[in-house]
């Protein structure tokens, strides 16, 4: 076997080291960095050990009361310190994920915040925040629904179709010809009961496009009006 | 035989070594460094992209994205969310972190007549909806980077033109819509080769059933986690001051560091801005290196509504896990938390208004809304300021 000869041997080290240095400063395409792509959403099976953990912790029911609260569930987010010492290298320890849910009886209007490990599953922190604070959830838009279906008045406006309206969900590309949206919404008139209470607005979706019908429901009353047209307001441009 | 072997395997070990830590920035001190193997591990969507995209690179953007698209939209926003994003402002330098987390808080949209007033994303946990090759085209430098995210690179029209030459610039731009129903908000980003940021909102969509012709206001709520050089941070507000009625014609610009958390009014006549600073980040000429946000206003005003998140256009907060909410800031800045030479967090409101015209649609004879409403966009611009020790994109610095 030949010996290499040593000027042989660096230039090897030049290539490799020019070829490293390249690599620093034109990194891999975009293409190529951004090929990998994991979902950051949660599994069904966390889900559903979120809710157990949330449902059987005692302060919770303390708050919400012992009926079968709504559970919303955000993405979880990691810990930012945590992260940031990963992404500096100085540990090897993967940041932890926690994640925010809102916890809502809608009979009482209470609610509470809860913060969970998703690591452990362990509840880190309880306390009650307003009503104000707990978003729309799907059986909020389903509710609405049914009372603007049994609504005589959702009915005229709507027509004989109103039955075959279902509940779209946002950023759903599915293309159902009855289509119903909810659109959450608050007021600031003290006069006015959705100031306080909860309240969305359903409008009707068809594949001719939307329906000249909005129909008000306040949820926390449990009353369902249909909007009139508003037309261009005094005083503006034509 | 053995001994060249291991001085070879030796000097190999050196060379990668200095290519390794060329490439994680941990020659330069006061520079929270980042492992690029530990970036691509942590990030499920990383990109990293030189500029110029032909021939040798000047700078590079290493960013992170994802969608969030929760069930709590209060607690944690959804959408697009940017971060975290480092920046490496010459080819042998060392990436520095510019923001931990950018994205939307909330949509606001308020009628002309007192109701309806929307939340349009945090109230009913509204998601991005899907892009395609219609709306993301490879001719525009587009591909869909996920089902709902667009990203796009391209040139961004002139750079710099005086007597001695011309130059264009390029930019990456990453977007996705969130499905707020009958509208739709364009959540833009865009990352500059000149290491600007800007944050932008296109509304466009359908009229409101019933409300077709109703004036209303489109307010974005921007969340900006900026974290310069890591997150020993302070921000100050910007002011050109200058009195018309002074036969002088003088001006003065005033910088007003802030100590504690709170909102503040855009001036549209005293360039409102405000710059974030980290007391150790210096360019080669001992300048403090900033970032500055500036709104990019459409149509001439911020309005102002009696919601008083409303009320100020700029807010400053300590950064706390769980405020992410805008419609509770008052609440995040009544106790006067510091916000110097800590964690911050700058918010932005833009605002737009939309009084509906024919162009939006018209009535058929049945009483339906036929038409769509073109997109309006407002937004602002993270723009540095003595990060680079001169242009990198002119002749060599002085």
């Amino acid at each position: 076997m030949k010996r290499p000869h040593i000027p042989r041997v660096f230039l090897t080290v030049t290539l490799i080291f020019t070829s490293s240095l390249a690599l620093a400063s034109h990194p891999r395409s975009p293409q190529e960095s951004s090929a990998k792509s994991k979902p950051v959403a949660l599994t069904a099976e966390e889900r559903l050990m979120i809710e157990r953990a949330v449902l059987s912790d005692k302060r919770v029911r303390e708050i919400v009361g012992e009926e079968k609260p709504r559970i919303l569930i955000a993405d979880p987010e990691t810990d930012k310190a945590e992260a940031e010492a990963f992404l500096a290298g100085t540990t090897e320890k993967r940041p932890s994920r926690r994640v925010s849910v809102a916890v809502f009886n809608p009979k009482t209007s209470k609610a509470a915040h809860v913060l969970l490990s998703l690591d452990e599953i362990r509840v880190l922190e309880v306390r009650e925040i307003k009503e104000d604070d707990v978003p729309f959830s799907r059986e909020d838009a389903e509710d609405a629904l049914a009372l603007a279906k049994a609504n005589p008045d959702v009915r005229r406006a709507v027509g004989e179709n109103l039955e075959r309206f279902n509940l779209l969900e946002s950023g759903s590309d599915a293309r159902i010809p009855f289509a119903a949206q909810a659109l959450p919404l608050r007021s600031t008139n003290p006069r006015d009961p959705c100031s306080t209470n909860r309240c969305l607005d359903l409008i009707f979706r068809t594949e001719e496009g939307y329906l000249p019908v909005r129909a008000h429901v306040d949820l926390t009353k449990r009353t369902v009006t249909v909007e009139s047209r508003q037309g261009r307001e005094k005083g503006e441009h034509p | 035989m053995n001994g060249i072997r291991s001085l070879r395997n030796c000097i190999l070990a050196i060379a990668f070594g200095l290519a390794s830590a060329s490439i994680a920035g941990g020659q330069v001190p006061h520079t929270t460094a980042v492992s690029l193997d530990r970036f691509f591990l942590y990030c499920p969507n990383a990109i990293m992209q030189n500029f110029p995209t032909i021939g040798p690179a000047q700078t590079t953007w290493l960013i992170c994205w994802r969608e969030v698209a929760g069930n709590n939209s209060i607690a944690n926003p959804n959408g697009l969310v940017i971060g975290p994003v480092y920046f490496r402002k010459s080819p042998g330098g060392p990436f520095f972190r510019v923001l931990w987390d950018m994205r939307v808080s909330d949509y606001f949209v308020p009628y002309h007549p007192g109701n309806p007033r929307f939340y349009d994303l945090s109230y009913f946990n509204f998601k991005l909806t899907s892009v395609s090759a219609a709306d993301c085209p490879a001719c525009q430098g587009g591909g869909p980077s996920s089902p709902h995210v667009c990203k796009e690179v391209h040139d961004r029209g002139l750079m710099w033109k005086d007597s001695g030459g011309v130059r264009r610039g390029e930019e990456l731009v990453l977007w996705g819509a969130i499905d707020a129903y009958n509208y739709r908000y364009i959540q833009e980003y865009t990352f500059r080769d000149d290491g600007v940021v800007m944050g932008r909102m296109g509304a466009t969509g359908q009229n409101l059933p019933r409300s077709e012709l109703v004036t209303h206001v489109h307010n974005a709520l921007w969340r900006i986690d900026i974290d310069l050089d890591g997150v020993t941070n302070s921000v100050s507000r910007l002011q050109h001051l200058e009195d018309p009625n002074n036969i002088a014609g003088t001006a003065t610009d005033t910088a007003t560091p802030l100590a504690t958390a709170q909102g503040m009014v855009w001036g549209a006549r005293t360039h409102d801005a405000l710059e974030v600073t980290n007391p150790v980040f210096k360019n080669a000429q001992s300048h403090s290196s900033g970032y500055r946000l500036m709104p990019m206003v459409t149509g001439g005003g911020l309005t102002q509504h009696y919601e008083p998140f409303t009320h100020n256009e700029f807010w400053v907060t300590p950064y706390n896990p769980g405020q992410f909410a805008a419609k509770n800031l008052p609440t995040y800045v009544a106790p006067n938390p510091s916000v110097a030479n800590t964690d911050i967090v700058l918010w932005y409101k833009g605002s737009l208004h939309h009084q509906p015209r024919d162009e939006d649609g018209a009535y058929n004879a049945f009483g339906n809304w036929i038409g769509t409403a073109h997109v309006m966009w407002t937004g602002f611009m993270l723009m540095p300021h003595d990060l680079f020790d001169c242009s990198p994109f002119y002749k060599p610095c002085p």
